[in-house]
């Protein structure tokens, strides 16, 4: 029964919503923030989870990114691939070969798709905050943020992120799919990031899509 | 009467060689017989077994990559999620004797002929069309003569089999070295394919499969290989 209580408080407490005003002020310096970064480097390790399957999928790669839109992610494990994202332009590289593909032909999920990774990379919440509902937790060495899309239509049911509170940096990001019909539970990818740098210095060239 | 004697006496010769499928050109027909399943080296994977594979799919111009992770169930069927790099679903799926349940799919894939299309290449990639104990069975060999060996002991390398399961007819050649499955030639219109299985040694499940269908100008090639997996 003890044990059982401790393991009640020890849950309710790892996860904590932080009360109105230290939301407040997390927002503030999580986009204070946002606003210092120029650059983000990061190596990152992408597990998929597939409902049904007993183990996961995971791909290692590691993350460049420049402000305002400018992306890589470069994945070495299991497949060497590589994908480029410059404003309204992707350029995917697989086996030497390139494809160059605009967004807005592509549609509006691989627009929403690249808002995304560049706002929760960066912690540009004023991005996100007009088409989803954030709420903001306490974890102990780290903040919990849990990202709520408003409309039924989006690709994720929701997002977490969790971040450093010394820093604010992200570790761990993870898209949870709208649940199917045809499925017991829920498939999502998690993204670990580590050996982050901020603003170092990312020539304009290694974004160049031709 | 001794015009007739030619023709009499090639007709057989012809019909044979028109009759035996391109795959097995060169072997010795046997005729039909009733073959049991085993005969075709059907592979499986051990409980608890997750293998993963890359897929390509090389479709005119379009090259799209995937990895496809299996692994089978008590049962022994198979639970398949094909995915993009990036981690978005391409196929979710589950095949049994009966077919491919479809759990997931990405919206370009919604389309019944294409997804009845995978569902023969998955089935016969991964043995599951192969549901019964026994099949009627057209049957070629090629034998080879050993040096080794006395003259009249000869070592079958192939066998080929046509036979007829509820995906259509299809045509399989097994090694019977090394006892796998080779190829398998699926027939069809549009879903027309051959199957090539490559194995590494001593290894019962293939390290490569290779699907083309030259109908459509649409290849697949299914390697596996070593990866981390979490729990």
């Amino acid at each position: 029964m003890l044990l059982f209580a401790i393991g009640i408080s020890a849950s309710t407490w790892a996860q904590q919503p932080l009360p109105a005003n230290e939301a407040a002020q997390l927002e503030s310096a999580i986009e204070e923030q946002a606003g210092k970064i120029t650059t983000i480097t990061s190596q990152f390790k992408q597990v998929k989870h597939v409902s049904g399957m007993s183990k996961d999928l995971v791909s290692i790669g590691d993350m460049m990114y420049k402000k305002e839109n400018k992306v890589i992610l470069n994945y070495t494990t299991p497949i060497k691939y590589q994908m480029v994202m410059n404003g309204t332009k992707v350029k995917m590289v697989n086996g030497g070969k390139a494809k160059v593909y605009d967004t807005n032909a592509a549609g509006a999920s691989t627009n929403e798709m690249q808002r995304m990774i560049s706002s929760c990379m960066t912690g540009n919440m004023k991005a996100l905050k007009k088409d989803y509902k954030i709420s903001y937790f306490d974890k102990g060495q780290n903040y919990l943020v849990k990202i709520v899309p408003n409309g039924t239509k989006k690709l994720f049911k929701e997002i977490e992120m969790e971040m450093q509170k010394s820093d604010k940096m992200l570790l761990r990001l993870r898209l949870t799919e709208n649940a199917k019909a045809s499925k017991n539970g829920e498939d999502y990818t998690e993204y670990h990031f580590s050996k982050t740098q901020k603003n170092a210095n990312l020539e304009d060239r290694l974004f160049v899509i031709e | 009467m001794n015009k007739l004697i030619l023709p009499s006496l090639l007709l057989p010769l012809f019909i044979a060689s028109a009759c035996t499928p391109k795959l097995f050109k060169g072997m010795e027909g046997e005729g039909k017989q009733t073959i049991k399943r085993e005969q075709l080296y059907p592979f499986s994977y051990r409980k608890g077994e997750t293998v993963t594979y890359s897929m390509q799919l090389d479709y005119k111009d379009n090259v799209i990559n995937c990895i496809l992770l299996v692994e089978p169930d008590e049962k022994g069927n198979i639970r398949g999620v094909c995915t993009s790099v990036f981690g978005s679903i391409v196929l979710d799926f589950y095949l049994n004797e009966k077919g491919m349940l479809i759990y997931d799919c990405m919206e370009q894939l919604k389309h019944k002929k294409l997804l009845r299309l995978l569902e023969k290449d998955l089935m016969t990639t991964f043995f599951k069309r192969f549901d019964k104990e026994t099949y009627e069975a057209r049957v070629w060999h090629l034998e080879h003569n050993s040096p080794s060996t006395i003259a009249t002991d000869k070592l079958v390398l192939n066998k080929g089999y046509n036979i007829k399961g509820k995906l259509g007819k299809c045509n399989i050649k097994t090694d019977e070295i090394e006892q796998h499955v080779l190829e398998i030639e699926n027939s069809g219109k549009l879903s027309a394919a051959n199957i090539r299985f490559e194995y590494e040694q001593g290894n019962i499940v293939p390290k490569t499969v290779k699907i083309s269908h030259p109908n459509l100008g649409l290849s697949i090639l299914i390697e596996k290989y070593e990866t981390e997996t979490s729990n």
